[in-house]
């Protein structure tokens, strides 16, 4: 079953620009749909469209269906009711996301509390269980800590338990890891995948990164000026690729390949132990 | 020939480099492997005399840094250039591309005006830019454009080492491989040595020749690229990167089999 469903979904900006042509595609329950696309793309418009949180002087035509409910006739009220209840959201710069002022544990419970009939209390306790989750060490300080005392990692780690907290049935991943070194991404991206298999949630993932999406996606939509070009299987797209923009970004990806037995035809071959 | 001897730089008391130490023989090429926070672009605004260490000393080709006068610090700019990651102040915004990489011309050369004019379209040409690009101001530049202009304003004046500062991180798949395929060639043509400073271990097999690899401003370990892979040598921390980028190779190795056979 689809969860979301995106039908004819274009963006112009006040100047008449078109800036995302006409996108279709769905997400199914429990699966990850991946946005494949360079900068510039149109990759994070669509999902802020998805949220509802487009800037107020781009216009947006086409329907957002979410369990079948068009989100696009909301109120900002009621849009609001859905946006982190129902879909929930991890952004590439967690420190922008979050609080600068207000401690990581309170932030949890207005969360919470805004759409569940919980206490504080409760509210806070359920929250501890989660950081433990995204495997952070000393829950108890981290609930007290501002966002500027933690690290870039464990801000994201702060902001995944801050989306799945409330149990929602869709996540919304911007570009989640890029602004991360590579060993806190590798952490983080595993942490990601384990969480929303085991919580059985859909995800769309929004990156440039060609190995993240064969990583976590079922299904990926590759997106070049603000269309979507080809999309399909995971396999299938990365597998056989049948756009030549999608074609030549398989073949540079290949050739960066840095494991043994990559087939890398810049890399010295002289890898044997 | 680049000598990094024993070279600290503290800040405020805190040690943001300690005792590093390599060379890099003429032709020759380094990459500086390091996260952030590992110190690898302080050690190179050491290098270019943009801050001064707190101890320790940078030399080329027996020279030591310029601390005074426009002289010294002329014809150590004549010999070392960079490239920056933050690519933005690089080009004056107000003048012509034609104007921004004549300036270095004017500045380190006596080329006469029409000599000039040939040395820019060379080098535009040598970073496939466009010649209709050199009447725009920079901000009309793309960011694959934008940086490679940059490279050919600071490979203009024919310096021995080049420094570049993650000058792929913020371009997409394509324009890295396209930018590292350029320096392949400039390197191999120019004899031009190389001091290559990433985050993404994965840009270097093929363009540097050894890499080191930094943490918390401290050498972790310096040896042969080719042996990246021999991991009974490596530093543990080394294998962690190595790793890192690795573990998320396996899924991609499985899909796009038919892709690596018909590049491979």
């Amino acid at each position: 079953m689809d969860v979301v469903e995106i039908k004819n979904l274009s963006i112009r900006s006040a100047e008449g620009q078109l800036l995302v042509h006409d996108s279709s595609f769905s997400l199914e329950s429990g699966k990850t749909h991946c946005l494949l696309g360079e900068s510039g793309s149109g990759k994070t418009l669509t999902s802020k469209a998805i949220l509802g949180m487009l800037p107020a002087d781009l216009h947006m035509s086409g329907d957002i269906l979410f369990r079948g409910q068009n989100l696009n006739l909301l109120s900002k009220k009621s849009w609001r009711q859905i946006r982190g209840k129902h879909i929930g959201t991890i952004f590439q710069h967690p420190e922008q996301a979050l609080h600068p002022s207000i401690p990581i544990g309170r932030q949890f419970s207005d969360l919470m509390c805004s759409h569940l009939p919980i206490s504080r209390y409760e509210a806070e306790k359920q929250a501890e269980k989660m950081l433990s989750r995204v495997l952070l060490k000393d829950t108890a300080q981290v609930m007290k800590s501002y966002s500027h005392e933690l690290s870039g990692g464990m801000n994201q780690r702060v902001m995944i338990a801050m989306a799945l907290l409330p149990k929602p049935e869709v996540v919304i991943a911007d570009e989640p890891t890029s602004a991360l070194d590579v060993t806190t991404q590798a952490e983080i991206i595993s942490l990601l995948r384990h969480l929303i298999w085991d919580l059985k949630m859909s995800m769309l993932f929004i990156t440039h990164d060609l190995l993240l999406s064969s990583y976590l996606a079922d299904t990926i939509g590759v997106m070049r000026s603000g269309e979507i070009i080809e999309q399909g299987s995971t396999e299938r797209i990365l597998g056989r690729p049948e756009h030549e923009y999608t074609k030549q970004l398989c073949r540079y990806r290949s050739q960066r390949i840095l494991s043994k037995g990559g087939n890398s035809p810049n890399a010295p071959s002289s890898t044997a132990l | 020939m680049l000598q990094v001897q024993r070279l600290c730089k503290e800040i405020n008391g805190r040690p943001i480099l300690s005792d590093i130490n390599f060379v890099i023989e003429d032709g020759g090429s380094l990459a500086i492997v390091g996260e952030s926070g590992s110190g690898k672009s302080t050690l190179a605004q050491l290098i270019m005399a943009l801050k001064q260490p707190t101890s320790g000393q940078v030399l080329f080709n027996e020279r030591s840094l310029p601390r005074k006068g426009i002289k010294s610090y002329k014809e150590w700019y004549s010999d070392i250039q960079i490239v920056f990651q933050n690519t933005a102040s690089t080009l004056n915004p107000a003048m012509s591309l034609y104007r921004c990489l004549e300036e270095p011309l004017i500045n380190f050369t006596n080329l006469k005006r029409r000599e000039r004019r040939d040395k820019i379209l060379e080098y535009l040409n040598k970073v496939g830019l466009h010649r209709d690009l050199l009447k725009h101001r920079p901000g009309k530049l793309s960011g694959g454009q934008y940086q490679r202009a940059c490279l050919a304003k600071a490979l203009i004046i024919s310096p021995k080492l080049l420094i570049c500062d993650e000058i792929v991180a913020s371009l997409d798949i394509v324009l890295q491989q396209q930018m590292i395929e350029l320096l392949m060639s400039i390197q191999k043509e120019r004899g031009l040595s190389l001091l290559f400073i990433t985050h993404d271990l994965s840009l270097v097999p093929g363009l540097c020749a050894d890499i080191l690899v930094m943490k918390d401003g401290k050498k972790v370990e310096q040896f042969n690229t080719s042996a990246l892979h021999n991991e009974e040598e490596r530093d543990i921390y080394t294998i962690t990167l190595l790793k890192s980028t690795e573990s998320l190779e396996t899924t991609w190795k499985q899909y796009a089999t038919h892709d690596n056979k018909s590049t491979g």
